[in-house]
């Protein structure tokens, strides 16, 4: 079965390599071709994590090649000596590969919960353009980092894999380098021009967004306490009160869609802020400082979000919900909220 | 050379693990201080990580009740506090305590009774902030104590704020006094031929360190200060009635270059360890000199990236958004010169190397990261959620803790005169290794989906299985520190003896006894480059006591 195996040519070859360049491992040149069983333990090793070997033929991990040890990486606690190796030569001797193992459960558990949600290496689809714009940006840096994380991190592998002493022929002396100015100059300017790229993509996002609104179609107040919200709306006295609590269902903040809404945050206490992810990103309601943020939704929905910013001992409570709807709706929930509210004010009206 | 003569040495400095207390309590050696440092910074880590574990257990599943809300900020605060203030800064010091006068070839420090009444007064430092426990609550407000939460109105049933100025206060006397003591040490007492040029890194990273402290520990305690008079004198400063922002400029003017005094001596273990057990020169000496003042530099202007969302001008938050981005250049150079360093080397993995390459894999994650957060947009989704908690721990965990552990893998054996052991080492390195990436990889996926940090508990249980995951993983830690303090004592008292020199090492220190003797040096041997003992050994004139280097 083995002998199929595509790495078993190669196996062959590095076992009768090292058979012939070190006898003195306490093996003789005739039986120190491995035998089929240690195949099929280093295949279980690089499989199951674990592997069982007869001793005798068990690989110490110094003997491992390159192409083996990513796969197990830690076959050992064989016996050191030939002496011992000889009294315990039946003996089944467990070797391990714990990082592989960990590795492959760790791979099956990203897999599988990236689906539900669990885990997720970007932002909720942003229903905002503000939200919409950084997500791109993010997307944008993502790109280079990722190539910069994979070319560094490859070249840290290639150095423990390639430069080990025990990879090193014996006696090797390293050349004593003591710098060189061309690389070191491409390596300060390298980072110097990425990042002044995202610095420039950041400013433009920043100039596009983050600048006063002028022409809102709506401005709410939001006005953050311990611990809750206050969402104080243009039209006459209507006010949501969004009381901090750990239930799911707080009162939500209602929107309609598809109007450019500014948030003018301030605070009667102490500071808070105020994120819900899928629109935007988080503004702090800082007590005696004006700050604001927008939004325009472009779909009816509910979103979540949290207070993001320390406030005391209710801070988890202060949940957000931010319900948008369609204009007519949004028109007559406004009368539904005035008709709730105007009775408590002025008993003499009448709904209208 | 130890092998020739060996002078008789006071009992008090023998190598046994116990010294009588009197000898701790009075002594003005910079060893003997140092190590009372390093033991005071292990002791905080231990409690700071049971701080953690505590927070682990209350967020392993939604809506947990381990800790009420109250508690849990005080233990986020305490947590915060102690590892940062009580054990990195701490340890860092003490380690730099022990090491700098013996590796530019001095005596002591230069002001050893100014090193007696600095160390003295991290205890008392300690003390303070702990006792806010026993007066109704500690500080509550995270590590930052954001204004105007810590005010007298939002904080009238605890003296815990008052003590934490109090303790910061005396904190940042404390490491002004050693940073004076260290520049003048190794500016007034090297050893002849030891010029600025011929330092070993991780000295030059010790004097950045402490320029930096000496800039940014006065505003700190002014910050404390302001505080105190809101609190005590009814003071208008940070109130809510105040300007609470100012309150985070100048607690950030500290607080960000905090984080490279953190990470620099750690750059200066990096750099000796890596050039010893790649058997190669560091790679770009004068780079990685420029490189740290290049930090030190920018690390006093990027302050206000702590604050892209309190709603600043977009150009001032442009401008530190350009000088926090600018920051990853230096941080590249000296990244490139170590890999640079091992490049062709021959590279022995020991422990400390293990470690440092550790080191290399993780904080390199943090740094990326850190470009994510310096972007103002960008930073506004991540700022303030688990995705930043994740960043912090990459920079400080698998930056500083990383570089901890292995200068003390590596130094170890010079300051008890024994070896770790090295079975235990392998399985302090590789749990921790897991455990931390385990803790801290998938916690930036919190964030991105929208858990903000410091909650005492959360109801969406969508986020239940990755906080299940950290929470076991962070216990895979525990474990591996567990083993690492067990490595310690046992070591101390059972390890194989080291010799002076068991890594055939380049700086001065490996050219005298393990331990030094109480004047460091019976003569300082000749300095010709930044590597004396390679010179030494190249040259024939030192024989190396141990024709194999140890393996620990």
């Amino acid at each position: 079965m083995l002998e199929g195996h595509s790495l078993y040519p190669q196996l062959r070859q590095w076992s009768i390599n090292l058979a012939v360049l070190s006898p003195q491992r306490g093996q003789s040149t005739a039986r120190s071709v491995l035998a089929t069983s240690t195949y099929r333990g280093l295949l279980a090793t690089a499989t199951f994590g674990f592997g069982v070997y007869p001793v005798a033929e068990a690989p110490r991990r110094a003997l491992l090649p390159p192409p083996i040890y990513f796969f197990a990486v830690t076959a050992r606690e064989v016996p050191r000596t030939p002496r011992l190796r000889r009294e315990f030569a039946g003996t089944p001797v467990i070797v391990r590969a714990p990082l592989t193992f960990a590795g492959l459960v760790l791979a099956a558990l990203l897999l599988s919960s990236c689906g539900t949600g669990g885990l997720s290496p970007i932002f909720p689809t942003p229903v905002s353009p503000n939200g919409q714009d950084i997500y791109n940006l993010y997307i944008g840096i993502s790109v280079v980092a990722i190539i910069v994380f994979l070319g560094v991190e490859a070249s840290i592998l290639w150095v423990v894999l390639k430069y080990r002493r025990s990879r090193q022929p014996v006696g090797y002396v390293p050349p004593q380098i003591h710098g060189h100015n061309g690389l070191e100059i491409a390596w300060t300017l390298a980072p110097l021009v990425i990042v002044l790229v995202i610095v420039g993509f950041s400013f433009a996002e920043l100039q596009r967004d983050f600048q006063p609104i002028n022409n809102p179609d709506m401005t709410i107040v939001v006005s953050a306490h311990q611990f809750g919200w206050e969402y104080r709306y243009p039209m006459d006295g209507i006010v949501v009160h969004q009381e901090g609590t750990l239930a799911r269902n707080v009162t939500p903040f209602v929107v309609p869609t598809n109007t450019l809404i500014k948030l003018q945050f301030d605070s009667t206490d102490v500071i808070h802020s105020w994120w819900v992810p899928a629109i935007t990103g988080k503004t702090d309601a800082v007590p005696g400082y004006d700050n604001f943020s927008w939004m325009k939704i472009d779909q009816p929905g509910t979103w979540r979000g949290e207070c993001a910013e320390l406030c005391g001992a209710g801070h988890s409570t202060m949940q957000i919900i931010v319900q948008a709807m369609s204009q007519s709706d949004f028109d007559q929930w406004v009368q539904q909220q005035a008709a709730a509210q105007q009775p408590s004010a002025s008993p003499s009206a009448s709904p209208s | 050379m130890a092998a020739t003569t060996v002078l008789p040495r006071p009992k008090a400095y023998d190598d046994t693990f116990f010294k009588p207390i009197s000898l701790w309590l009075t002594t003005t050696d910079h060893k003997l201080i140092g190590i009372m440092y390093m033991v005071t910074g292990i002791l905080s880590f231990v409690v700071g990580g049971i701080f953690a574990l505590i927070i682990r257990l209350q967020l392993a599943q939604p809506n947990l009740s381990v800790v009420n809300a109250e508690t849990y900020n005080q233990l986020i605060s305490a947590h915060g506090v102690t590892m940062i203030f009580f054990f990195v800064t701490i340890f860092l010091t003490g380690i730099a305590n022990y090491m700098v006068p013996v590796m530019i070839g001095a005596r002591d420090m230069a002001f050893p009774r100014v090193n007696l009444l600095g160390f003295w007064l991290v205890p008392v430092s300690i003390i303070l902030y702990y006792s806010g426990f026993f007066t109704g609550g500690a500080l509550d407000a995270g590590w930052t104590g954001y204004a105007p939460l810590t005010e007298k109105a939002y904080q009238s049933h605890s003296l815990g704020v008052d003590f934490w100025a109090l303790s910061i206060i005396v904190w940042a006397i404390s490491g002004i006094m050693a940073s004076t003591n260290f520049l003048t040490t190794i500016i007034a007492l090297r050893a002849p031929g030891m010029k600025l040029t011929r330092l070993p890194l991780f000295v030059w990273a010790q004097i950045s360190t402490s320029i930096l402290l000496l800039v940014v520990g006065a505003p700190l305690a002014a910050a404390m200060i302001l505080v105190e008079f809101d609190r005590q004198l009814g003071t208008q400063f940070f109130t809510t009635q105040g300007r609470p922002v100012l309150y985070q400029h100048l607690f950030w003017f500290f607080g960000h270059p905090e984080v490279y005094i953190m990470i620099l001596p750690g750059f200066g273990m990096i750099s000796e360890i890596i050039p010893v057990f790649a058997r190669k020169p560091i790679f770009g000496y004068m780079s990685m000199v420029a490189a740290l003042f290049g930090i030190v530099f920018l690390s006093m202007t990027v302050w206000a990236h702590h604050m892209f969302t309190v709603g600043m001008n977009t150009y001032v938050e442009g401008f530190f958004m350009l000088m926090t981005m600018l920051i990853a250049v230096p941080t590249g150079i000296k990244f490139f010169n170590w890999i640079a360093t091992a490049w062709w080397g021959s590279i022995e993995f020991t422990i400390p190397m293990k470690f440092a390459f550790g080191f290399l894999a993780t904080f390199l994650i943090g740094g990326i990261t850190g470009v994510y957060l310096a972007s103002v947009p960008v930073d506004t989704q991540l700022h303030q959620s688990y995705y930043v908690v994740a960043h912090l721990h990459y920079v400080l965990f698998g930056g500083s803790v990383f570089t901890i552990f292995a200068g003390i893998y590596y130094w170890f054996p010079k300051i008890t005169g024994r070896m770790l052991n090295r079975k235990l080492g392998e399985w302090n390195f590789w749990t921790l290794f897991i455990g931390f990436n385990g803790t801290f990889l998938i916690m930036h996926t919190l964030g991105l989906e929208g858990m903000p940090r410091r909650i005492a508990t959360y109801t969406n249980t969508e986020w239940a299985t990755t906080n299940l995951i950290i929470t076991i993983s962070s216990f895979l830690i525990a474990f591996s520190v567990l083993l690492f303090l067990i490595n310690v004592v046992r070591s101390w008292r059972h390890g194989e003896i080291a010799g002076d020199d068991p890594w055939q090492a380049n700086t001065l220190e490996w050219a005298t006894t393990s331990p030094p003797p109480p004047y460091n040096f019976e003569r300082v041997p000749p300095v010709r480059s930044f590597m004396p003992l390679h010179d030494l050994r190249e040259s024939g004139e030192m024989v190396d006591s141990r024709p194999e280097p140890a393996r620990a």
